[in-house]
Order: structure tokens, then C-alpha cells, then sequence
């Protein structure tokens, strides 16, 4: 099947796009004049996408989007299975709500994205605003399936209220992360900004790079970190380790690790582990004859 | 038909459908994977007063295992699926999550399941953890030791218990030898389990008994203390006669477990007494799989 490329060129105009249901399912496959009269919203209103968007063939299998797209909103929303490529810095509601399929974005992303992801692979290269696989205002839940990689810094109130899932953040995140967190896993390889955690119940935040004061007495609200040895542990980071740069998921193995619940204030049993990274190996020994 | 002067009789061995399921197990060290493993595929000899046939099939690598660490596989086979599932979460509760530092995962992928941690997690009362990883759900019971971890559930697959060989010797000492060195080899086998004590029963059944409440009884014809005095199935020097028993997924793995056993027990039999291979069945009236022994040794 012949692929798409949609692509938005730089446009003065200051509409607000909601791109939903431009999804591969949806497209591919269609004759392109079909595709030009797909129906989109621009600033809430109907409108057709070939107005906004142009239209011509791309890649086998894959739905491309491209372009000026920061004011295009839910893209990937309604997503159900096949490949969706973004290129350029997004709006909104990106991926949500996303139900299968693999969504790479090369680029960042605005304010609740993968909030209602419930399955399949979203991968953020950039930064992401704030809410992203938290709940929306109108919903007690956010992300409840699937899997969410950002590959730079999140804004406030990451993972709040998430559900299900796993989110992998390589960068930092600023403070509310993991507030009133139902279940799931965040992990965060950079730093961490307090508050963390605050009336979480259920869930796991692994912490990859903890500072020393997180390690020594854990977010507030939360019981005193311990040693802990878990068997279960080596079977969740054999399958986060692929997500991280080499150099930090060679260490994961040799790593120890201390664990805390909480948040005790809302009666939580959520569990915080915080990485001590392994002693930096010697380097070895050249024997000359 | 003989291999290395033993005969080998022109007749089959006649065996059942069957459902099972294999089950990872892992542990701290092999030593404890072993002891798990062990513990719950004891007393599984026969579906008849057990439940359910069990027992080890083999070894897992740590690189092999979900978790890393070092591993056993088990598989277990029953008549039923409801049983086969009944058996699982019976003995995996008392003999696996009891065992210090042990896991169970799943071993087999299939459409249909039976459950291990979804009946487990309660022993947790409601501090264990459920999570998602790639795609499987796998729960965390908090234990003394730290936490037990059990993935949700396993798959389960149609298969095939009952396959056999007999071995005839001319004395005890020579038939359990000869056994012994099948056993050695069929170990090798995977996706095979021989559940009798040792891989070997001594007490081959036929079906019926002058007794109305039993439905199977002592196979007089391969006794060598009745043979004066039954329809004996025994050659004139065979004074013992034991039998390997063998459960497998498939009747091709069944039939490469009997040909590697036969022919081990043949390698070196003769120079303990061995004087012929056989092979038990209804008449081929019961079980569909049938295992012509000379079409597995050719």
C-alpha cells in the first residue's frame, strides 16, 4: 500500500488545527482527492485538509506529517494500529487517545500528550509540556496502556493520575511528576523536581539518577528509602535498558538500588526506587612483556 | 528386528490425548530452582490418583530466563484443561511461591491459558503489585524474603501421555541398568517428561480387575511370578520386566524419547541380561497414538 506524506507549510495565519483521526487507518489507501476532502477542524470550525495540509505520496505503509505543525493539535488521536511519522515541533493532545500503532515524533510536543494513550508505542525525540500521560481535566485517569519515550525534558504534572503503562523520560522533569499516580511506571533518567509523587497510590517511579538528598530521605510523604533486593527488578530493567544510551544501561546490572513507599499521606503503597550508580570500574591493566 | 543382540518385538505402544503446559521456574541459585521444581512435580506419576503426570524437562541458562537468573523447566500434563489448570495453581502455591527466592513464568505461548499468577496474587492480601512489561503482566507478591513474582497466567497445548517401552532382563539388577542408561539419554530429550519414580514404573497395570471398584490392575502377563500360571507375555529367560513411560507434546517427541531410550538401552544392555524390548497397549482400542517400535528404530 502507497504510503502518505501530509506536509504544512509556514502559514501566517493563526488558526488552531485539530488533527484527529488523520490516522494511517484512516488514510492510506484512499485516493489522494479523497484525502484533500477528509474533514479536519480548523479553530473548531469544519474544514477540509487538503486547505491546510498538502498531499502527495510517501514512504510504503507510513503516514508522514510534516512541516509548521505547532498549532496542530491530536494529532495521532484515534490511532488504532500502523506507522505515523511527525516531523516539526506539535501542538496539543498529541496521541490522545491512542489505542495501537507506533507514533515516532521528531520533534516536541505541547501540553497532554499520550494523556489517553491506552496501547501501542509513542516516541517523543523532543521535549513534551506539561501533562503529558497525566488526566485530563474532565477525566479522573490519564495514560492507561501503551508505552510512552521522551527522549528530552517534560514539563509540570508528568504521569498525574496515570493509569497503566510505562513512561521512560530521558531528560528532566519539572515538579508534580507522578501526582496522585493510579498504577503504571515512570521512570526518569534526569533530574527530578519536587514535588514528586504527591498523593500517589499505586505505581513505580524509578529514579536512574536520583540526587543525593532524593536518595537519602525520598520525596516527602514518602517512608525512608531502603536497601532492597528484587527479583523482579533485573526483568524490568532487561526491558528499560533498551530505551537508554549505552552508557547508562550498562550500569543498570551492577546497580543497587533503595526503595521507599508512599505517598503515606493519601495512604499510597506506591513505590519509589532510586538508583545508586555502581563504583566506576579501574580501568584494566595493560601487562607488557 | 534386533539391535546389539536384544530383540526388539514386532508390536506398538499405545498412548493418549492429553493437554499441558510447561512453566519456567527460577530461583536465587540452581540448587533452589531445583528444590521448587522438584517439590511440585512430586507425586504426578499417574493422572489416575494424582491428578496430574509432572516432572522436570530440563535446565535454563540465567540469559534464558525472563528474569535472568538461573532456571528449571517443568512441564505438567492433565486430562482436562480445568484439571491441568486446578493442578498448576495448587501445586505452584504450595511448592513454588513457598520456595526461598523463587519465581514461575510462563513456558509455553498459546491461545488458550490457564492461570498461575491471577489465582496466586491474593496471597499478597492486597499489597501485591501488578505490572506490565512488553506486553505481560506479571504480579509481585511481598513475601519474607522480599517478593515472589508470578507471571499472570500460562499457555497450554494439546499433547500426548502414555508412550512406553518395555524392558525385559533376565534379572532385576539387569533391568534397572538398562533403564538407567535410557533414562540418561532421554533426559537429553526436551518437551518430554518420564513421570514414573526414576522415568520407570515396575507396576505396568492392564485394564480391568476381578475387584468391581478398580479400574486397573497388575499386568499378570509381564509378572515373572505368575508366569506359570497366566497367559505370559514373558520369554522363558526374562526374569524381570519394567517400563519407561513417557508424556510428550507432540508424537514426534515421543517417538525420538522411546528410539533414544531403546537404543541406549540396547547400547549396552545385553552384558546386564537384557533380552528384549516390548511395548504395552489395549489392544489399540483405547488410545489413538499409536508407536510401532520397529517404525520408530529403523
Amino acid at each position: 500500500m502507497n504510503g502518505l506524506t501530509l506536509t504544512r507549510e509556514m502559514d501566517h495565519q493563526p488558526q488552531r488545527l485539530d488533527l484527529r483521526d488523520v490516522v494511517p487507518e484512516r488514510l492510506l489507501g484512499l485516493p489522494l482527492d479523497a484525502i484533500r476532502q477528509f474533514p479536519i477542524l480548523a479553530n473548531g470550525q469544519p474544514a477540509r485538509l487538503g486547505d491546510y495540509l498538502s498531499v502527495s505520496e510517501g514512504p510504503p505503509q507510513q503516514l508522514i506529517l510534516r512541516g509548521e505543525l505547532s498549532r496542530c493539535d491530536r494529532i495521532g488521536s484515534g490511532m488504532t494500529s500502523g506507522d505515523l511519522l511527525v516531523v516539526g515541533d506539535v501542538g496539543d493532545f498529541l496521541a490522545s487517545p491512542m489505542r495501537g500503532g507506533r507514533l515516532l515524533l521528531q520533534g516536541s510536543a505541547g501540553r497532554y500528550a499520550a494523556s489517553s494513550l491506552r496501547s501501542g508505542m509513542v516516541q517523543i525525540q523532543g521535549n513534551v509540556g506539561e501533562y503529558a500521560a497525566a488526566a485530563l481535566p474532565t477525566a479522573g485517569r490519564g495514560m492507561s496502556g501503551g508505552t510512552l519515550h521522551i527522549g528530552g525534558n517534560c514539563g509540570p504534572w508528568v504521569a498525574a493520575h496515570m493509569r497503566r503503562g510505562t513512561v521512560m523520560v530521558l531528560g528532566d522533569i519539572e515538579a508534580g511528576g507522578a501526582s496522585g499516580m493510579i498504577a503504571g511506571t515512570l521512570v526518569v533518567a534526569g533530574k527530578v523536581a519536587m514535588p514528586l509523587g504527591c498523593g500517589m497510590t499505586r505505581g513505580s517511579l524509578l529514579l536512574l539518577q536520583p540526587s543525593a538528598v532524593l536518595a537519602e530521605q525520598g520525596p516527602d510523604g514518602f517512608t525512608r528509602p531502603q536497601d532492597c533486593e528484587l527479583s523482579f527488578l533485573p526483568l524490568l530493567l532487561r526491558e528499560i535498558a533498551r530505551h537508554l544510551p549505552p552508557a547508562l544501561s550498562q550500569e543498570l546490572p551492577r546497580s543497587r538500588w533503595k526503595r521507599c513507599l508512599g505517598d503515606r499521606a493519601a495512604g499510597g503503597q506506591g513505590e519509589v526506587l532510586l538508583r545508586e550508580a555502581p563504583p566506576a570500574r579501574p580501568p584494566s591493566s595493560m601487562a607488557h612483556a | 528386528m534386533q539391535i546389539n543382540g536384544i530383540e526388539i518385538e514386532a508390536t506398538f505402544a499405545e498412548a493418549f490425548p492429553m493437554t499441558a503446559t510447561r512453566l519456567i521456574i527460577t530461583a536465587a541459585d540452581r540448587f533452589w530452582a531445583r528444590r521448587a521444581a522438584e517439590s511440585m512435580t512430586g507425586f504426578a506419576t499417574s493422572v489416575i490418583g494424582c491428578g496430574c503426570e509432572a516432572g522436570v524437562e530440563g535446565e535454563v541458562p540465567p540469559e534464558q530466563t525472563p528474569d535472568g537468573r538461573p532456571g528449571i523447566s517443568v512441564l505438567v500434563f492433565s486430562i482436562s484443561g480445568k484439571e491441568l489448570e486446578k493442578q498448576v495453581v495448587r501445586r505452584v502455591g504450595q511448592c513454588v511461591l513457598t520456595c526461598p527466592s523463587s519465581s514461575v513464568f510462563s513456558g509455553m505461548e498459546s491461545d488458550k491459558k490457564i492461570a498461575l499468577g491471577s489465582q496466586l496474587r491474593y496471597f499478597g492480601d492486597g499489597f501485591q503489585i501488578s505490572k506490565i512489561v512488553a506486553g505481560k503482566r506479571y504480579w509481585r507478591v511481598p513475601v519474607m524474603d522480599g517478593e515472589f513474582v508470578a507471571e499472570e497466567s500460562t499457555g497450554r497445548t494439546a499433547a500426548v501421555g502414555g508412550g512406553n517401552f518395555l524392558v525385559l532382563s533376565q534379572s532385576l539388577g539387569g533391568a534397572l541398568k538398562a533403564c538407567e542408561t535410557a533414562m540418561d539419554a532421554m533426559r537429553q530429550i526436551p518437551n518430554v517428561i518420564m513421570p514414573f519414580p526414576g522415568g520407570v514404573a515396575r507396576s505396568g497395570s492392564k485394564v480391568g480387575s476381578k475387584y468391581r471398584a478398580l479400574k486397573a490392575s497388575t499386568n499378570d502377563a509381564f509378572c515373572p511370578t505368575l508366569r506359570s500360571i497366566t497367559n505370559s507375555l514373558l520369554p522363558a529367560d526374562v526374569g524381570a520386566a519394567l517400563e519407561v513411560v513417557i508424556d510428550g507434546l507432540t508424537e514426534a517427541d515421543i517417538a525420538r524419547a522411546m528410539r533414544v531410550g531403546i537404543l541406549a538401552a540396547c547400547e549396552t544392555g545385553r552384558r546386564y541380561g537384557l533380552r528384549a524390548i516390548t511395548g504395552g497397549n489395549y489392544g489399540g482400542k483405547l488410545g489413538p497414538h499409536h508407536f510401532y517400535l520397529h517404525e520408530i528404530l529403523r
